[in-house]
């Protein structure tokens, strides 16, 4: 594994020089990025702060030895200094549990500074007429709504994690077969590394009346669950939902998380978007701890609480410069958070982003700010 | 009486005639420019008073209701695809690994932040078909003599346009300039086409820019590194799974 970790990252160095005329070697196609991000927290008293600091890279590789075939090896690797007096660096050295096959490389793991890297994709991709078969390490991406993604049983996005758009891959197969121009059929595969936390399911695609819809059935964690999502318009304005159930466990009762959303592109490049999720296990009263909301989210649990309010607003203001707020309330546990950012293109593959979130809850009959976090990012694109 | 009848149904023929002539006209000047299947590598560049960007990218069209677009630069970019089936538009986001479906009030918008929106790039709209046309005189473009043809969108078009006056060269049916007005019937945008030369089989303008009415020293420029037409391209290549193999 480390010979592997160690190719991909000579092949990143070199391919600084590789990237500029990457289109015209045709069978091999390398592209990636290396990022450096100050992180800044402060806690709910606004007298402790902590820094922290992250180089992190990916090297993204494909191999098209005919038409038919595509073999790709993408790898991410982080360097993570922190001057917070417990461990929170260490943190990004827990492999994720979703992978069955361990890819993750731990070069440095000290008090202050953790290394790691990490195989995020390594898959075969066969393509023949209407079947497409993938295996391996792969992303397995079903969510066709924005912020939030029931559908997306395989690997769900965390809307908060900004850092981190590829999202982690799991292990398996993916078949797909297409029925037609407009729907597929698709069967996929995932084994993860928890004994019981296998995933296999069915989907259907198909378009009608304008709209895209896909409906879903398989096994998520040893559980039956069923899914439908739709994505079209009213109007001028999108109009896209998700639905995903999962059915009740001897231990268990059934989950229901489900998103509605609208979009719109106003004149003058301002774009809205407004969603809502509910998670019927979600927390729905005031809590007595800030420890009862847990952030960590899953397909299962895709916020905290049940009912949650997104408005995200974009403006471009020229083709360089662009800024974003979201604003996210869930009522009934009075958690509030804000989300603020800006874009700015330096040079043509160099952006610079600032990045801010503050988290407000209700605990103990008072509303107040928890945590604050922010994050300056300069981003080089190869 | 019937003299006035007669006199008002000659009138009536003639003008639809000569409307028919301008919708004649702008039909073969878009059929000249889109073949009935066309494949360009492009550059559009965009350019501000202090700094300008490029990039570069791949189009495949058929007909009024397919098309595909890869971007090949810059690297954030590259292996984003926007395709267009009908009324509708995806786009495959490879970072994501995603499609997302657009919402129709993107069409009128600026594409990637360029001075072209969604609808220039993607041709939801027909000129020839969502329009009704008629020509309005004459005039002198790079040395060429042109018709002026007024097109208004027909009632049930979704065309952001309030009206479009096309100039339309007479020799060789080139649209030299377009310009673009908004609901209040003010001038949004200008389209002025350059560098005529033959391309694969036939002879077009290369270049393009579009100009922005009310923004000084601002303007974004397309230019065809090469053209193809009529070659023939299978509907099923303009499919949502098909986005994901371009790159």
């Amino acid at each position: 594994m480390k010979k592997l970790l160690l190719l991909v990252l000579n092949l990143s160095l070199a391919s600084f020089s590789l990237a500029q005329d990457s289109t015209t070697v045709s069978k091999f196609f390398i592209n990636g990025y290396i990022k450096d991000m100050q992180t800044f927290s402060i806690d709910s008293s606004f007298k402790n702060t902590e820094w922290g600091n992250l180089v992190h890279n990916r090297v993204n590789l494909k191999w098209k030895p005919s038409d038919n075939i595509t073999g790709a090896v993408e790898v991410r690797s982080r360097i993570f200094y922190s001057d917070a007096p417990e461990l929170p660096a260490g943190s990004i050295a827990i492999r994720n549990v979703n992978e069955y096959v361990n890819m993750q490389e731990v070069w440095v793991n000290t008090h202050s500074v953790v290394f790691t890297s990490n195989v995020e994709r390594l898959y075969l991709d066969y393509r023949s007429g209407k079947f497409n078969f993938r295996v391996g390490r792969q992303r397995i991406n079903w969510g066709m709504a924005t912020t939030w993604n029931p559908n997306d049983i395989f690997n769900s996005y965390n809307f908060l994690d900004f850092d981190y758009e590829e999202r982690p891959g799991t292990d398996g197969a993916k078949l797909t077969y297409i029925t037609n121009n407009t729907s597929s059929l698709e069967f996929a595969y995932a084994h993860t590394a928890l004994s019981n936390g296998n995933i296999g399911a069915l989907k259907y695609a198909f378009n009608k009346w304008n709209y895209d819809f896909q409906i879903l059935t398989g096994v998520y964690y040893d559980k039956p669950t069923v899914g439908a999502g739709w994505a079209g318009y009213i109007g001028d304005a999108g109009f896209k939902g998700e639905a995903q159930y999962f059915f009740a466990g001897r231990d268990s009762t059934g989950h229901l998380n489900l998103t509605m959303e609208t979009d719109y592109k106003f004149a003058g490049d301002w774009y809205i978007n407004f969603g809502l999720l509910y998670n019927n296990y979600g927390l729905s009263g005031p809590v007595n701890t800030a420890n009862a909301i847990d952030l960590n989210l899953s397909p299962k649990n895709l916020m905290p609480t049940k009912w949650n309010f997104i408005l995200t607003t974009t403006k471009q203001f020229s083709p360089r410069l662009s800024a974003s707020t979201a604003l996210l309330l869930s009522p009934g546990t009075n958690l509030f958070i804000f989300l603020p950012s800006v874009q700015y293109n330096l040079a043509t593959n160099l952006d610079l982003d600032l990045f801010w979130q503050s988290f407000f809850a209700e605990v103990n009959n008072d509303f107040k700010a928890m945590r604050h976090l922010g994050y300056l990012r300069v981003k080089f694109s190869f | 009486m019937r003299l006035r009848t007669l006199f008002v149904l000659i009138t009536s023929l003639f003008l639809r005639a000569a409307g028919q002539n301008a919708t004649e006209i702008v039909k073969k000047a878009d059929d000249k420019m889109r073949g009935n299947t066309m494949q360009a590598d492009m550059v559009i560049r965009t350019i501000r008073p202090t700094w300008s960007r490029e990039m570069q990218c791949k189009t495949w069209m058929k007909g009024n209701n397919l098309a595909m677009i890869l971007i090949t630069a810059p690297a954030k970019d590259k292996g984003v695809v926007f395709l267009k089936r009908k009324k509708e538009v995806w786009t495959w986001v490879p970072s994501l690994e995603r499609t997302v479906k657009l919402p129709p009030s993107m069409m009128g918008q600026n594409w990637m932040g360029t001075d072209f929106t969604n609808d220039d790039l993607v041709k939801e709209s027909s000129v020839a078909e969502d329009y009704n046309h008629s020509i309005a005189g004459d005039t002198l473009i790079q040395g060429r003599t042109c018709y002026i043809i007024n097109m208004i969108p027909k009632p049930e078009a979704a065309v952001v346009w309030s009206k479009v006056i096309i100039c339309i060269d007479k020799k060789d049916f080139l649209e030299l300039n377009c310009r673009f007005y908004d609901e209040d019937g003010k001038l949004v945008n200008t389209m002025n086409s350059y560098d005529i030369k033959t391309m694969d089989d036939r002879f077009i303008p290369t270049r393009f820019e579009m100009i922005p009415a009310d923004k000084k020293g601002q303007k974004t420029e397309m230019i065809y590194k090469s053209v193809r037409y009529n070659q023939p391209i299978d509907d099923s290549f303009f499919t949502v799974e098909k986005t994901q193999t371009l790159y």
